[in-house]
C-alpha cells in the first residue's frame, strides 16, 4: 500500500469517525429538541400538501428512484426510504395508503418493508403488498412504469427523492399532468437540471438528505444535518487554505 | 424492538463496520471478510431482481385480476415479461433463441427507450419555455440564459458551424468551470449527505428493513 | 337655568321644553312619573349615590316586598346552610356561640340559655331580629337601645331596665357557656380572627352578667378578680372612666382629671337623665351621630384604623349609650356632616367583604382564639374596646349607606351579589311608631307576595334595597315589579305599550362613517366573499392551450430533426475546432499495440445509445484496425445486449473480418463488483453470455487480472458510473489507461478527472465522435446525426428564447396585476 493511499485512507477514516461524533454529540446534546434551520420552501409545500391529500383522501406516491443499495448512490434512496417512512406514518389517518415505486429490486423490497411496518404501526390501514412495486430496470422503463401509478391511483403528491437521471423531468410532467403537488430531488446533477426546470418544489444539492429532519424523522436526522453544516464549513476553510497555500507556491 | 428487528439490525451494523474497516485498514482476516461480505452482496444484489421482477408480475396480475384501469397494458406486460423471460432461459442453449432475443431487444427496448428520450427532449424544451412563466425569479432567468448560451456553443449552426467566442470560449468556459465547479460543490454537499446518511444506517438508528 | 336630559339621546335640554331639541323626544312625560319610574336605572349606569338621610324619610311601603333595614322573613333555611358563605357562617358562629369558640364545655344549666335562639330559629338572623327588635329582651346591651332611632313608645327606662347594668360595670359576672351545635362549630373554625376576637366579646353583651373571661378555656372555676389583667392594661384615665361609665350615677366625677375635657363631661351626664336633658348636654356632632348606625357596629378591625384614643372612648361611650343617646334624632339629619370615621368605617366593610371573597386567608391564618389569654393579643388600647364591641359582635359590620363615605368602591363592593341578611339592616333606624315587639308582624304580611327565602331576598339588587329611596335622575325610568320572584326588580321586563312614552323614532344616519381605503377595502372583502361562493370555473381552454403548445413544439423539433436525415442535405460545414482533449486522447489510441486486449465497458442507457454509439464508433473503429482482441463487460443489465448491438450496427465490417471478442456479460453487484472484478477478474465472472467458459476464449488468452488488458475503455451517460470505475480499478489498473466515452451531459463531472490526468483519453459526445469520425475513419453515424444535431439544437434554441420571453412577460404581466 503506497503513502498516498495510506494518508488517503487515514484522512478518510478521519472525515467518517468525526462525522460520527458529530452526528452522536449532536444527537445527545439535543436529546429531543429540533434546532431550528433555513426555510426551504420545498418542505413547507410538502407538509401542506400533505395535510391537504390527508383531507381529501387522495394518495402520497413517494418515488425512490434507481440508486442501488449497493452504490454511492444508494445513499440518496436510503434518504428517500427514511423519507417515506415519515411520511407514510403522517398519512396514516388518510383513505388511501401511499405508494412507493422504485427502479432497483432491491430498494422496492425495502419500500415494501418500510409500508408495512408503517401499516403496523398505524394500525389503520392494513398492508397492500402492492404498494411497493418495481417499474423497471432501466431509467426509462422505470419512468414510463411510474408514469401510470401518478396518472390512475388518485395521487395528489408525488414525492422524488432518490437517485435519479434526466428521466425525473418525465415524472414531474406527469405529475404537473395529473394537477398533483410535485417534490422532486436527486443526486444526480443532470436530473437536478431538469429537476429545476420541471418540478414544482426542486431539491437542489444536499437539501434532499435534509428532507428526514425537515420531516421530523428525529433528533438524529437534525444532529445529522448540523454535522453535515460543520464539516462543510471545514471544508471550505481547507480548500480555501490549500488554494491559498498552492498560490503561494507552498505546496 | 422486535427481535427480527434486533438480529436484522446487528447484521447490518456488524456487516457495515467490517466493509468500512476493510477499506481502511489491510489486515489479513478484514480483507478476506470484507470480499466474502461483497460476494454476497453481489449474490443477493442479483437475486433481489428476481425478487423485484416478481413484485412487477405480482402488481400487474393484480391490476389484470381487479380489472382497474390499465389492466389491457398490464396484460401485455406481463405477456412479454414471461416470452422475454423464456427466451432469455433458452437462449445459451439454442442460437435462434438468441437471435431472437438480441431481435426484441433492438425492435422493442431500444426505440422505445429512445423515444423516451427524444419525448424528455421536447418535455425539457416545454418546460425552459414555461420556467419564466412559472417561477420568475433570478436564478431562473440565469438558469434559463446559461442553457441558452451553452446551446448555442454546442450545436453546429447551419451554414456558420461553429459560433465564434461561443463555441471556442464562452460555452467551455461555463462548462468547464463555472459549471463544474458549482457541480463540484453540489457533490460535495451530496457526499456529506450520503456520508452521514450511511452513518445513519451503520449506527442503526435508520432501519429500512426489519422494522421499526 | 335648569336642565334636563333627553330619556333617548341623553342630551342635555333646557327644562322648559317638551320636547328634546336633539331627537324630537318627549322630555316630560304625559302621565306624572311614579317615584318608582323616577328610581329606574337605566341599562349601563352606575349606582345612584343618594344621600343617608334619604333612608329616614322612607316610610316602607306595604307591598314593597322587603327594605333596607326590614328584617327578612323567617324561613326554615336550614336546608340551605351550604349555600351560605363562609364568613357568613363564621359570622353566625361569632354571634351565637361565643362560648363556644373559647372552647369551654358547655354546662347544664347554660345550655339551654345559649341554644334558645337555635331553637327558636334556624336561622341566625331569626336571633338577630329579637336582639334588634325587642327592645325588652333583657339581652339587649341598654346602649344599642340607646342607639335605637328615639321612638315615642320606646321609654328610655324599659332600655336602661334589668340588665340596665352595663356589664362593663359587672365584669366579674359569669356568662354561662353555650350550648353549641355540630354546624355551628364549622362554621365557628373559619371565623377570621377579628371576628373571632369580636365574638370572644358577644356574651357579655348578650348575657350581661357574664364574664367572657370566666368562660373562657374552662376558666369558669376562676374568682372574678382574674379578670383584672383584660383591664390592667387600660390606661388609668381608661380605667376610671369605666366605673363613671357603668354607673354614673355613683361616681359622677371621678376621673376627670385625666381625661380630655370633652371626655370628662360624659361620666357627668346622669344615666337617668331624661333624653331632653341629655341632648342638652351633649354636643352637636353626637347628636348627629344618632342618626347614623350605632356605633356598636363598628368591626374591631375597623376600630384600629380609627385611633388610638377615639375607640376607646367609643368603647366607653357605647357603656353609656343609653344615656347619652336618648335623645330622639330628627329624621332628616343631614347626611353631608358624616364625619370621616363613618366613611373609614364603610370602606372597612369593603374589606371585609373582600376577605369574604378570598376564605381561603382565613382559613390559613385563622388560630383559635385562646379565649384565656385576651389581654395578651389584643392591643391595650383595645381591651377597653372590647368591652364595648360586644354589642358590636351583634350586628355585624357594614352598616353605613352606600354614600355616606363618599367612597363608591367600597359601597358597592358592600352591594355586591352575595350581599347578607344583614344589609337589610343598612336602613337606618326607621322611625318605629309601634313598639319593636310588633314590627315584625306587618313586614310578614308584606312578605307573603314574594315567598322568597330571607337570604335569597336579601341578595336582591340594590334597588330592591333602596327602592324607597328618594329619586335623585329624572334617567331613573323603569317599573318595579311589585309581585312574584322579580318583585323589587326594575326595568327587568319590558314595560307595556301603553306606559312606553309615545314618542317621534329618532333619526339616525343611516351612512357609515367610512375612510376611501375603507370602502375598498370592504369593496374587496365583498368580492372576495363573492368569489368563494362562487363555483370555480375549470380552465380546460389553458390545458388545451399547454397542450397546443407541446404538439406544437415537438412537431417543430422533430422536423428540424428529421429534415436533414430525410433530405442528406448538410447544412452545417465539418468541425473546424476540435476539442481540447483530442489530441491526447488520439496519441493514446495510437499507442496500443496490435492484438492487444481491451476491456470496453458499455455502461450506458438504451435511450442514450443513439449517442453513444455515435461518439464511440470512430474510436473503437480505429482500435479494431490495429487487430484489437475486445472483452465486452457491463454493469447494465442491458448492457451485454448493448454490446452486441453495437458491434452489429457501428462494427459490421470487423465482425464479418474475425474480429475476436467475448462477452462476459452483466456484472453484479456495482461498486462491490467492480472492485471484485478489479481485484480478481477470474472469480468475478467466469462464463461468458453465450455459458462459455470467460477465460478461456482466444480473445482473453494471457489474461489474468485487470492491468493485463491493455486498455479500459469506459463507455457511460452517467458522471457516477465514471466516478465509480475510476475509483474502483484505479489501483488494479496500474500502468493501463482508462479511456471514456461519455454523453455530453457527464462532461462537466467527468472532464476534471481527464485535467487531472486520473483519465487518460475522453472523447465527449456527438462532437467529440465527429472529430475523431473526421480524423480516423469514414463519414458515419456522427456526420449523419451532425446536421440533425445542429438544427434541431438550433430549433430549441428559438424556441426556448421566443417562449421565455413571452413566459417572463406574462409573468410579469401577472406579477404587475396582482
Amino acid at each position: 500500500m503506497s503513502g498516498d493511499a495510506v494518508f488517503l485512507g487515514l484522512a478518510a477514516f478521519g472525515v467518517v469517525f468525526l462525522t460520527a461524533g458529530l452526528m452522536a454529540g449532536f444527537a445527545i446534546a439535543r436529546g429531543q429538541k429540533t434546532p431550528s434551520f433555513r426555510n426551504i420552501s420545498a418542505f413547507d409545500q410538502l407538509r401542506r400538501a400533505i395535510g391537504r391529500l390527508v383531507e381529501d383522501g387522495s394518495r402520497l406516491h413517494v418515488s425512490l428512484g434507481r440508486g442501488e443499495l449497493v452504490t454511492p448512490q444508494g445513499a440518496s434512496a436510503l434518504a428517500g426510504l427514511a423519507l417515506l417512512r415519515r411520511l407514510a406514518d403522517l398519512t396514516s389517518a388518510g383513505d388511501k395508503p401511499p405508494i412507493a415505486t422504485s427502479g432497483d429490486a432491491a430498494l422496492a423490497i425495502l419500500s415494501q418493508d418500510t409500508l408495512q411496518n408503517a401499516a403496523e404501526n398505524s394500525s389503520q390501514v392494513a398492508f397492500d403488498p402492492s404498494a411497493g412495486r418495481l417499474t423497471g430496470l432501466t431509467p426509462f422503463s422505470y419512468a414510463a412504469g411510474v408514469i401510470p401509478s401518478i396518472r390512475d391511483e388518485h395521487v395528489s403528491a408525488t414525492i422524488l427523492l432518490g437517485s435519479f437521471g434526466p428521466e425525473a423531468a418525465l415524472l414531474t410532467d406527469a405529475a404537473e399532468r395529473a394537477n398533483t403537488f410535485s417534490l422532486a430531488g436527486s443526486d444526480n446533477m443532470a436530473a437536478q437540471a431538469v429537476i429545476y426546470a420541471t418540478a414544482q418544489e426542486p431539491l437542489i444539492g444536499e437539501e434532499m438528505f435534509a428532507a428526514g429532519a425537515y420531516a421530523g424523522s428525529g433528533p438524529v436526522h437534525a444532529a445529522s444535518l448540523s454535522a453535515q453544516d460543520i464539516l462543510r464549513w471545514i471544508l471550505i476553510v481547507l480548500m480555501l487554505g490549500g488554494a491559498a497555500l498552492k498560490a503561494a507556491g507552498i505546496l | 424492538m422486535k427481535l427480527r428487528g434486533l438480529i436484522s439490525t446487528l447484521v447490518a451494523v456488524l456487516c457495515g463496520l467490517v466493509v468500512l474497516a476493510g477499506y481502511f485498514v489491510e489486515l489479513p482476516f478484514l480483507v478476506s471478510a470484507n470480499q466474502a461480505l461483497i460476494g454476497w452482496a453481489v449474490i443477493l444484489a442479483a437475486f433481489a431482481v428476481l425478487l423485484g421482477i416478481s413484485n412487477l408480475l405480482i402488481v400487474h396480475t393484480g391490476k389484470v385480476t381487479r380489472k382497474q384501469k390499465g389492466s389491457f397494458y398490464s396484460l401485455l406486460l406481463i405477456l412479454a415479461l414471461l416470452v422475454t423471460f423464456a427466451i432469455g432461459l433458452l437462449a445459451p442453449y439454442a442460437p435462434q433463441v438468441s437471435d431472437l432475443f438480441d431481435f426484441s431487444f433492438r425492435a422493442v427496448q431500444l426505440p422505445i427507450e429512445a423515444s423516451l428520450m427524444a419525448l424528455l427532449a421536447v418535455t425539457l424544451t416545454v418546460a425552459s419555455v414555461r420556467l419564466l412563466r412559472r417561477r420568475l425569479t433570478l436564478f431562473s432567468v440565469i438558469f434559463l440564459l446559461t442553457a441558452l448560451l451553452i446551446l448555442l456553443g454546442m450545436a453546429p449552426l447551419p451554414f456558420i458551424g461553429s459560433m465564434p467566442l461561443v463555441s471556442d470560449t464562452l460555452r467551455p468556459t461555463i462548462a468547464q468551470v463555472l459549471a463544474a465547479s458549482g457541480a463540484r460543490g453540489i457533490l460535495i454537499g451530496v457526499a456529506l449527505g450520503a456520508l452521514t446518511t450511511g452513518l445513519r444506517i451503520l449506527f442503526g438508528t435508520d432501519r429500512p428493513y426489519g422494522g421499526k | 337655568m335648569a336642565e334636563v336630559r333627553c330619556p333617548l339621546c341623553g342630551r342635555i335640554n333646557p327644562d322648559d321644553l317638551d320636547y328634546c331639541q336633539f331627537c324630537d323626544a318627549r322630555l316630560k312625560q304625559l302621565l306624572a312619573p311614579s317615584p318608582d319610574d323616577l328610581h329606574r336605572i337605566q341599562p349601563g349606569q352606575g349606582p345612584i349615590k343618594r344621600q343617608t338621610a334619604e333612608f329616614e324619610k322612607v316610610k316602607p311601603g306595604g307591598n314593597v316586598p322587603i327594605h333596607a333595614g326590614e328584617e327578612p322573613t323567617k324561613k326554615d333555611t336550614g336546608d340551605l346552610e351550604r349555600a351560605l358563605p363562609s364568613w357568613l357562617k363564621g359570622l353566625r358562629g361569632g354571634v351565637d356561640q361565643p362560648a363556644g369558640e373559647q372552647g369551654a364545655p358547655s354546662t347544664g344549666a347554660a345550655a339551654p340559655a345559649a341554644s334558645e335562639p337555635d331553637a327558636e330559629s334556624l336561622d341566625w338572623l331569626a336571633g338577630l331580629e329579637s336582639v334588634a327588635a325587642d327592645d325588652e329582651d333583657p339581652e339587649v346591651a341598654d346602649w344599642m337601645a340607646g342607639l335605637r332611632p328615639p321612638t315615642a313608645s320606646a321609654p328610655t327606662p324599659d332600655i336602661q331596665s334589668a340588665p340596665e347594668q352595663d356589664w362593663l360595670s359587672h365584669p366579674d359576672v359569669e356568662e354561662p357557656p353555650a350550648a353549641q351545635t355540630e354546624p355551628e362549630k364549622e362554621a365557628q373554625t373559619s371565623d377570621p380572627d377579628w371576628l373571632e376576637r369580636l365574638s370572644s366579646t358577644q356574651p357579655s353583651a348578650r348575657l350581661p352578667g357574664t364574664s367572657p373571661f370566666k368562660a373562657a378555656g374552662g376558666q369558669l372555676s376562676e374568682p372574678p378578680e382574674e379578670t383584672t389583667p383584660v383591664v390592667e392594661p387600660v390606661p388609668d384615665w381608661l380605667a376610671a372612666l369605666k366605673p363613671e361609665a357603668a354607673e354614673p350615677a355613683a361616681a359622677p366625677d371621678g376621673g376627670g382629671d385625666d381625661l380630655p375635657d370633652w371626655l370628662s363631661t360624659l361620666p357627668s351626664i346622669p344615666v337617668s337623665t331624661t333624653p331632653e336633658e341629655a341632648a342638652a348636654a351633649e354636643p352637636d356632632w353626637l347628636s348627629n351621630l344618632k342618626g347614623l348606625p350605632a356605633a356598636s357596629e363598628y368591626a374591631p378591625g375597623e376600630a384600629e384604623g380609627l385611633g388610638s384614643d377615639w375607640p376607646a372612648s367609643t368603647g366607653n361611650e357605647t357603656s353609656a349609650a343609653a344615656s347619652v343617646f336618648t335623645e330622639p334624632i330628627p329624621a332628616a339629619a343631614p347626611s353631608g356632616e358624616v364625619p370621616d370615621w363613618l366613611s373609614k368605617l364603610q370602606s372597612d366593610v369593603s374589606e371585609a367583604s373582600r376577605q369574604e371573597m378570598a376564605p381561603e386567608e382565613f382559613e390559613t391564618a385563622r388560630e383559635p382564639f385562646p379565649a384565656d389569654k385576651p389581654a395578651e393579643v389584643i392591643p391595650d388600647w383595645l381591651s377597653s374596646v372590647e368591652a364595648g364591641d360586644a354589642s358590636a359582635a351583634s350586628t355585624p359590620a357594614l352598616v353605613l349607606p352606600e354614600d355616606s363615605g363618599g367612597s363608591s368602591g367600597s359601597g358597592q363592593a358592600a352591594f355586591s351579589l352575595e350581599t347578607p341578611d344583614w344589609l337589610s339592616k343598612l336602613r337606618p333606624e326607621k322611625p318605629v311608631e309601634a313598639p319593636s315587639s310588633t314590627s315584625e308582624e306587618p313586614q310578614e304580611a308584606g312578605l307573603e307576595a314574594a315567598d322568597l327565602p330571607s337570604w335569597v331576598q336579601a341578595m336582591r339588587p340594590v334597588e330592591s334595597v333602596i327602592v324607597d329611596a328618594q329619586p335623585t335622575s329624572f334617567e331613573e325610568i323603569g317599573a318595579a315589579e311589585a309581585t312574584g320572584p322579580l318583585a323589587g326588580m326594575r326595568g327587568v321586563l319590558p314595560a307595556s305599550t301603553g306606559m312606553a312614552p309615545i314618542r317621534k323614532p329618532p333619526a339616525y344616519a343611516i351612512k357609515l362613517q367610512m375612510t376611501s381605503n375603507q370602502q375598498r377595502y370592504a369593496a374587496q372583502l365583498e368580492r372576495m366573499i363573492v368569489e368563494e361562493g362562487q363555483p370555480r370555473e375549470v380552465k380546460p381552454v389553458r390545458q388545451f392551450s399547454n397542450q397546443l403548445w407541446r404538439i406544437l413544439i415537438s412537431l417543430i423539433l422533430i422536423a428540424a430533426v428529421l429534415l436533414p436525415l430525410m433530405t442528406g442535405m448538410q447544412l452545417a460545414p465539418d468541425m473546424v475546432l476540435y476539442p481540447s482533449e483530442w489530441e491526447a486522447t488520439s496519441q493514446l489510441l495510437d499507442s496500443f499495440r496490435p492484438e492487444a486486449p481491451i476491456l470496453i465497458v458499455f455502461d450506458y442507457d438504451p435511450a442514450l445509445s443513439g449517442e453513444l454509439q455515435a461518439a464511440a464508433a470512430p474510436v473503437i473503429d480505429h482500435i479494431l484496425y490495429r487487430n484489437s482482441r475486445l472483452a465486452l463487460l457491463s454493469t447494465s443489465p442491458t448492457g451485454p445486449a448493448l454490446a452486441e448491438q453495437f458491434l452489429v450496427s457501428t462494427q459490421k465490417y470487423h465482425l464479418d473480418t474475425g474480429l475476436l471478442y467475448t462477452n462476459l456479460g452483466y456484472l453484479a453487484g456495482g461498486p462491490a463488483g467492480i472492485r471484485l472484478f478489479a481485484s480478481d477478474p477470474h472469480a468475478a465472472v467466469t462464463l461468458d453470455v453465450d455459458g462459455s467458459p470467460a477465460w478461456g476464449s482466444a480473445a482473453l488468452q494471457g489474461v489474468g487480472q485487470l492491468s493485463d488488458f491493455a486498455a479500459l475503455i469506459l463507455l457511460t451517460d452517467d458522471a457516477d458510473t465514471g466516478r465509480l470505475w475510476i475509483e474502483q480499478t484505479r489501483a488494479a489498473l496500474g500502468t493501463t489507461p482508462l479511456l471514456m466515452i461519455i454523453s455530453a451531459q457527464a462532461e462537466p463531472m467527468i472532464r476534471p478527472y481527464f485535467d487531472a490526468g486520473q483519465i487518460q483519453g475522453l472523447v465527449t459526445g456527438l462532437a467529440g465522435g465527429k472529430a475523431y469520425e473526421q480524423t480516423y475513419a469514414a463519414p458515419g453515424l456522427a456526420r449523419r446525426y451532425w446536421d440533425s444535431f445542429g438544427l434541431g439544437t438550433l430549433a430549441a434554441l428559438i424556441i426556448i428564447s421566443i417562449g421565455g420571453a413571452m413566459g417572463a412577460l406574462a409573468s410579469w404581466r401577472a406579477r404587475r396585476k396582482v
